[in-house]
């Protein structure tokens, strides 16, 4: 370690300065009218958002409507409207991978499912590799369609509520307000699933997509997933491959993440299974909102 | 021009005493001094030019009672009425040949510089035979050329009297004709007094009148 | 007088050594004391105002001063390192914002400084061109960085290898320059800033490489299972961060055992700083924390009292010079006796002759100030920067 006296003289001659910087924790808060810009990751936080701001900022959620916003890169332009938000909602559970390679300001980041990591669903199926000293690691993650559980829907809701509190203090009644009547129709499509539950309990089904692991754990299905397209047919080989799925896995229903083409639905049922649709929300649907899809879906269960 | 009487000068408490009660140097008159060294030549031209003064008695020059007049005086006057030529020429060695030229002009704010004086510097060099060497410094000239430049710069001020000690001392004979020449005609065309200190007897045919400083110490003694 | 200054100073440039060195020696003796005090209070001014503008560092035990020049002014002489943790640690008092930082390695001279999306705003830096860094491996750079290594947005910097056998950590990462700062005239202007975890690219702990399924990879693959890929060195890791490549780059662990120089903390109110620093304070682990401001008075002490002692030996050397040149001012007097005299004969007044004596000494002292004066005004324009740049080298 340097001595004292060479570090003073590193000091004395360290000066470069004619006129000092002035410097403050700044952010992009529009102090003057309280107005909150709110910036989300997937289309369920810009809906608790929206619900939960009113009248009280923005909200914005830049993803394309034809992307997965799971799965996309946002370009640097768009990385610096986040940069510029007041809050950055976020999903958790790896979801949205790009935050992780982004410079966002932590301080305003809120992890959405951080108050319930525990029942965060690891991905047990993902390989592990060995290069160089640092021995096994994985690149596998976590289920991250978390909202689909809409206990964990609650608890991210609350945790928008709580950044909006504190964000904005004097709109605390207002927040709360709004929170309380979106928590109730949230429990509200709970009791539906509930009820789905009741209904499907130990009825094996199928899921177009692994996305549907909060949803399955929740509500007691037994589902099995497939990596099928709604707006593809799948090959021939992945027709016999359910079919012996099936053989082990008997499901009545698929459950499709958007409409299947009209020949999937034909052929699944002449293997003796019904298409259903049940969204995940993951972006903004062209009409309605998220518990609207939701309402859609339970009324697709229900149906069968 | 030059009048003195009962003049009596000595230094400090040394043996030297110079005693002249009387002498009389017309205006315009060429006079050459001459005596074995110590007599007091050179302290006479000191005398005469105020540089020196007596103990007593009386020195008029250029009918200037120089007693009466104050150190500032003195060189006022002195600086405009008498030229001095040296014998070891006492040029400035940092100031080129132009500028030792103009020395007197510099050095005494009774004499006003102009574009008239230097212009007569210009062709006083010259006539010299020194007009292309101005920005030479005396350590390029050869020994006649700076006799030759001291003796402009005595003349730059047009005195009524030339003093010259030994002006020809450190000269070869080609030299010491010319810087004489230089000297006497400048006292035949102005009417000036001239008074050299000379040892060199080849010279004394040139003067009208020989002053020996023997008589003065005979008297003395 | 005009006459006597030409006198002067015609005597003065003939003897131009002479007058060199009596108007160098003037000059040293009013420059030192004075030019000193100019890059003492520059250097003052500007580590002042950058303490005052850091309410609170943190980091592991050690040299408060160290941590200092480190986290505010880039010194290449790291502290012993913090973690992650801290900062999320302070995060989560509720007390502060926590700004982190890891400054340890360079682009050729500049030091890279890696730290999060805040400092920009909490320093004030305002982008001359480009746009802040977005993704891993882009840079910002200050505006005298962008100078020194020539670059601006849409080129590129590479990381220095911290020793030239460090093969197997630190490894030259290729950073896309995506925008420049303004100048501030602070240690911001000589940085390279990246995001604090293209930082840890640079030092290995995260990277991006092949991905192992790729038939491309086959070679590196030494033994594949069901569940798990041995790879051998020779898989290709990647330098540069690329829109192709980002998703492959990932961290191993957990991001909060990674390691910091130090955070700076940024209290919400005096109070909340109060309690943070009583919290560290009180606290047996292995961290400080400290308040720049402080450290930088000390320091600044202590220089002011090393600044007194080498103004009282300048003044030493000033009595000294004075004498030697008066004795040379004398001295030359007696050698120009003659021409003193050959003056006065010809009729030079006393006056003159004295005036054009004192005018020497006058010339060489005005002189020897107006050198003193265009070396100050130097000093306070540029000698910072000369400083800076032979220190940051």
């Amino acid at each position: 370690m340097p001595g004292t006296a060479t570090v003073a003289l590193f000091a004395i001659l360290a000066a470069c300065a004619r006129e000092p910087s002035q410097s403050e924790a700044t952010t992009s808060t529009d102090e003057a009218n309280g107005s909150l810009k709110v910036i989300t990751v997937n289309y369920p936080l810009a809906y608790f958002a929206e619900r939960i701001l009113g009248d009280h900022g923005s909200v914005s959620f830049p993803a394309p409507a034809d992307v997965d916003p799971a799965y996309w890169s946002p370009p640097p332009d768009v990385i610096s409207e986040y940069q510029q938000a007041d809050l950055i909602l976020l999903n958790g559970a790896g979801y949205a991978a790009w935050v992780a390679n982004a410079t966002l300001p932590r301080s305003r980041l809120v992890d959405t499912t951080s108050a319930v990591s525990d029942q965060l669903i690891p991905i047990s199926s993902s390989v592990t590799h060995t290069h160089g000293p640092t021995g096994d690691h994985s690149h596998g993650g976590t289920a991250f369609t978390t909202w689909l559980d809409l206990n964990i829907a609650v608890a991210q809701a609350r945790a928008v509520l709580e950044a909006f509190v504190r964000a904005r203090p004097q709109y605390e009644a207002d927040f709360r307000g709004a929170f309380a009547a979106l928590e109730a129709e949230l429990r509200e499509v709970h009791s539906g699933l509930e009820k789905i539950s009741e209904q499907l309990v130990n009825q094996p089904v199928l899921f177009s997509h692994p996305v549907y692991q909060y949803f399955e754990r929740r509500y007691n299905l037994r589902g099995f997933a497939v990596h099928w397209e709604p707006d593809e047919v799948p090959e021939e080989a992945l027709w016999r491959q359910l079919q012996s799925v099936l053989q082990q896995h008997p499901a009545k229903i698929m459950i499709w993440e958007a409409e299947p083409l009209e020949e999937n639905r034909r052929r699944l049922l002449e293997l003796g299974v019904e298409s259903v649709v049940f969204a995940p929300g993951g972006n903004r649907p062209a009409e309605g909102g998220l518990l609207d899809l939701m309402r859609e879906g339970i009324a697709s269960l229900r149906s069968q | 021009m030059i009048e003195i009487q009962n003049l009596t000068f000595h230094y400090g408490e040394g043996d030297f005493r110079l005693d002249i009660p009387g002498l009389q140097i017309a205006e315009g008159e060429r006079v050459a001094v001459v005596g074995p060294s110590g007599s007091g030549k050179t302290t006479f031209l000191n005398l005469i030019a105020g540089i020196a003064r007596p103990q007593s008695g009386d020195i008029v020059t250029a009918r200037h009672n120089l007693a009466g007049l104050d150190d500032s005086a003195v060189r006022d006057f002195r600086i405009e009425h008498i030229g001095l030529v040296f014998q070891e020429f006492e040029l400035l060695e940092y100031l080129d040949v132009f500028d030792n030229v103009l020395l007197p002009y510099r050095v005494n704010s009774s004499l006003r510089l102009d574009t008239m004086v230097r212009q007569r510097a210009v062709d006083l060099l010259g006539s010299v035979g020194v007009g292309d060497k101005l920005k030479r410094y005396p350590d390029q000239l050869s020994q006649g050329e700076k006799q030759r430049v001291a003796v402009c710069r005595a003349l730059l001020v047009n005195p009524s009297l030339l003093l010259a000690d030994e002006p020809t001392g450190n000269l070869d004979p080609a030299n010491k004709s010319r810087v004489l020449d230089i000297l006497i005609d400048y006292a035949a065309d102005n009417e000036a007094t001239l008074v050299t200190v000379t040892h060199d007897s080849d010279l004394l045919g040139r003067f009208e009148r020989v002053i020996d400083f023997r008589d003065f110490l005979e008297k003395a003694g | 007088m005009n006459g006597i200054l030409y006198l002067a100073w015609r005597y003065l440039a003939y003897n131009r050594w002479k007058t060199t060195i009596l108007v160098g020696s003037i000059m040293l003796i009013i420059y030192l004391p004075v030019g000193l005090n100019v890059v003492v209070e520059q250097s003052g001014q500007h580590l002042n105002a950058r303490a005052q503008a850091t309410p609170l560092l943190v980091g592991a035990k050690g040299s408060p001063l160290e941590l200092s020049l480190n986290s505010l002014y880039f010194s290449l002489d790291t502290p012993e390192l913090t973690s992650y943790a801290e900062a999320t640690a302070i995060i989560e008092t509720g007390l502060a914002e926590a700004i982190p930082m890891y400054v340890r390695f360079k682009s050729r001279a500049q030091p890279i400084v890696a730290t999060s999306f805040e400092y920009f705003g909490f320093r004030g830096l305002a982008l001359a061109s480009g746009r802040m860094p977005a993704l891993l491996g882009e840079c910002v750079l200050g505006a005298a960085s962008a100078e020194a290594l020539g670059v601006g947005v849409g080129d590129s910097v590479v990381s220095s290898p911290e020793t030239a056998f460090d093969l197997a950590g630190v490894y030259p990462l290729k950073m896309e320059v995506v925008g420049v700062f303004e100048p501030n005239f602070t240690s911001d202007d000589n940085a390279v800033f990246v995001d604090i975890k293209t930082a840890w690219i640079i030092e290995g702990l995260g990277h991006g490489h092949q991905d192992l399924a790729d038939p491309a990879a086959t070679s590196a693959v030494l033994n594949r299972t069901d569940d798990n890929i041995v790879a051998n060195a020779s898989i290709v890791q990647f330098n540069e961060i690329t829109e192709d490549n980002i998703d492959s780059f990932h961290f191993h662990g957990n991001l909060d055992s990674y390691p910091l120089t130090g955070v700076i903390a940024v209290p919400k109110d005096e109070k909340s700083g109060v309690i943070l620093m009583g919290r560290y304070l009180d606290s047996d682990a292995n961290k400080q924390i400290v308040r720049p401001r402080d450290v930088v008075e000390e320091l600044l002490d202590t220089i002011l009292t090393i600044q007194q002692f080498i103004v009282a030996a300048v003044f030493i050397v000033a009595v000294a010079t004075v004498a030697t040149a008066s004795l040379v001012f004398l001295l030359s007097l007696r050698l120009r006796r003659r021409e003193i005299d050959t003056i006065g004969k010809i009729g030079g007044g006393r006056w003159h002759v004295a005036s054009m004596l004192l005018a020497e000494i006058v010339i060489v002292l005005v002189l020897g100030s107006a050198l003193a004066a265009g070396l100050t005004a130097l000093t306070w324009r540029y000698g910072s920067a000369v400083i800076e740049s032979v220190v940051m080298s």
